[in-house]
């Protein structure tokens, strides 16, 4: 008798259900329901979700340079807002439209996580951390004493976006979809490096680094890469929060941004596709929850869901997720293996 | 010149609260590794004791020692039920997990003792000492008589005990160390408990000038990361010289320059990070970083 296993993909009577194309389901379900929620939704929690966009964007990035490569930023902060202050000077000094204004927060970021890549080289671990960590400090009061251009502590407003008259969408609407549009952007560019040969340099030069030199990588390129482009990812979601918030001033970008953002991608889920997403929306919606009876619960639900993952589930929710449906998977394929051995089934 | 002098003397006043907070820091890392992120709010919550218990009538010096001890418990309490968890190779997730830990003693503090400034009283009797015009508080004093003798104590531990050589080779070779027949995690703990008390002592010092609120170890915080980058992440005597040094250029700068640019005081401390890094990033009396593939 031979066991005959079912085609892949193919529908079986006894297959656990959820093995079936069960990524791509997921993959179109999120798209529709991201689609479809500003129209659903009042418009307070569709900037909500939009808020929640631009945090994924700047997770993206640090899932790159702090998920795959292992390099501790703590400027990612930092990065959003170098990102947020041009396109809020450009706007409203210059009159910029917004997605010039977006080119160049991306290319001064970038910039700046070349001019810290470099340096950085040889420091280790815990030194990149407190290099990382310095910027992030020194960077508010910077911002504030270039008054004359960043307008201090007074902070810079930045013209509301509008959509433009052929589209039949609301204000806020609108917004949501300019964020879903770069969020989208950056999370398919770090979908498709990870995939590539290059993204197989990353993540060998984060976890393999003793062996990522004898197999040809270019580890220093890798590395002042990889931190250039996730700060620039880093970036993007700054001009995003620009016009999204309608005002930047100094104290939102403090080492609490960094911090934050770097909490949110662990609980998340790093080196996960949607680890991000998650991390946006625990960074969004936590302060709510939580808000309700204290503003320091959020502190502590912060910190307290960090060590929680860390200590029990290092893959974060995503992480844990994954491997939970994957123990699934391979009960229920045991099971079809059962069947299929019985004396009644097909020779 | 008498101003500058003052100055210096204020300076290294300060640099010894700076200082004492790096020492902790120093310890940590020498024992594990890592940096704890969390040392300062560490400190905070054990002054908080500390007040809440003078609040109730308990002598100040015995508050202090009494939180001093709780921190030890603290410390190691924190390594042993969640840093060790992590393994004794993932520095990044350690990082991540001392942030989580601000984050959580940051909250709870707040709610436990509300925001409100509250005054810590140095337990130290008031006065000062005037020579030629020149003036140094009990504090300052006092600051700087703890400071040394938490310097000399600690590099007697290193140096002459047998406890001190089981902390350093335990935390330079863990695995060869328990061949030996010392637990290297042990050690460990100790290291971390050690340095959570001497974080409270740097705590009980910077409350009186500062006032207690939750976030009032932020600023000695990054000062004593300044301290202890310029001094070298794994030297005892490198924090305090770092710490003294980081002081009085602060207090030098507070005095003299221009009204303008008071605002970038506070970015003194990175950029000293950011200069050592870049130009000699072991420190001043720190070791090179040599990895061995």
């Amino acid at each position: 008798m031979t066991i005959t296993r079912p085609a892949e993909g193919a529908k079986t009577q006894v297959a656990f259900p959820l093995r079936v194309n069960r990524r791509r389901f997921f993959a179109i379900a999120l798209a529709i329901a991201a689609l479809l929620a500003p129209f659903v939704l009042p418009p307070v929690d569709v900037l909500k979700l939009a808020s929640v966009l631009v945090w994924t964007t700047a997770a993206v990035g640090l899932n790159l340079v702090t998920g795959y490569a292992r390099l501790v930023a703590l400027s990612q902060g930092t990065m959003v807002a170098v990102g947020a202050y041009s396109s809020a000077i450009l706007m409203s000094e210059l009159s910029w439209s917004f997605w010039a204004t977006v080119l160049v927060a991306v290319s001064l970021s970038f910039g700046l996580g070349l001019a810290i890549g470099v340096p950085a080289l040889r420091l280790r671990g815990m030194y990149l951390a407190l290099l990382t960590l310095a910027i992030a400090i020194a960077a508010p009061p910077l911002i504030k004493q270039a008054e004359g251009l960043t307008g201090g502590t007074m902070g810079l407003p930045v013209a509301q976006l509008t959509p433009p008259g052929w589209l039949p969408v609301a204000d806020d609407q609108f917004v949501y979809f300019v964020c879903l549009i770069v969020a989208v952007a950056a999370s398919l560019l770090a979908w498709n490096l990870v995939r590539s040969l290059p993204g197989l340099a990353v993540r060998l030069v984060g976890g393999l680094e003793p062996v990522a030199a004898p197999l040809g990588v270019n580890v220093s390129r890798t590395k002042v890469l990889v931190f250039a482009w996730g700060s620039a990812m880093g970036g993007a979601a700054g001009a995003l929060y620009a016009c999204l918030v309608g005002f930047v001033h100094p104290d939102s970008f403090s080492v609490m941004l960094g911090a934050t953002l770097m909490l949110a991608l662990v609980v998340g889920g790093a080196r996960t596709t949607l680890g991000p997403l998650i991390g946006g929306l625990f960074i969004v919606y936590v302060p709510e929850l939580a808000g309700g009876v204290d503003q320091q619960f959020a502190g502590v639900i912060y910190g307290v869901a960090v060590i929680v993952v860390l200590v029990v589930a290092p893959g974060g929710v995503v992480g844990s997720l994954s491997r939970f449906t994957r123990g699934l998977k391979r009960r229920g394929r045991a099971r079809d293996q059962h069947v299929l051995e019985s004396p009644t089934a097909a020779a | 010149m008498t101003q500058f002098i003052q100055a210096c003397i204020d300076g290294l006043a300060n640099g010894a609260v700076y200082a004492s907070l790096a020492l902790a820091l120093v310890l940590v890392h020498r024992s594990t590794n890592v940096v704890n992120f969390a040392q300062g709010e560490m400190a905070m919550v054990a002054t908080y004791l500390a007040w809440s218990l003078c609040q109730v009538g308990v002598p100040v010096l015995v508050s202090v020692a009494v939180a001093v001890i709780s921190s030890f418990a603290l410390g190691a309490v924190l390594h042993e039920g969640l840093v060790k968890r992590l393994g004794t190779d993932d520095e990044l997730n350690v990082v991540i997990l001392t942030l989580g830990v601000f984050l959580c003693l940051n909250g709870l503090a707040t709610i436990i003792w509300s925001g409100t400034i509250k005054a810590m009283p140095s337990g130290l009797p008031d006065g000062f000492i005037d020579l030629g015009g020149l003036h140094a508080s009990s504090q300052s004093l006092a600051a700087l008589g703890v400071l040394v003798v938490e310097l000399v104590v600690l590099l007697a531990i290193f140096k002459f005990t047998k406890i001190g050589l089981a902390l350093r080779a335990a935390a330079e070779q863990p695995l060869e160390t328990r061949l030996l027949g010392v637990d290297s995690s042990k050690m460990h703990m100790l290291g971390w408990g050690i340095a959570a008390s001497l974080g409270a002592v740097a705590g009980a010092l910077a409350a009186p000038r500062l006032f207690l609120e939750p976030h009032f170890m932020f600023g000695v915080l990054i000062y004593a990361f300044a301290a202890m980058v310029l001094g070298g992440i794994d030297s005892p005597g490198g924090a305090v010289v770092g710490g003294l040094v980081v002081g009085v250029i602060v207090q030098l700068y507070s005095q003299y320059a221009p009204e303008s640019t008071s605002g970038l005081q506070i970015v003194i401390a990175p950029a000293t990070v950011v200069l050592v890094l870049l130009v000699r990033p072991q420190g001043l009396f720190g070791r090179e970083q040599v990895v061995r593939l």
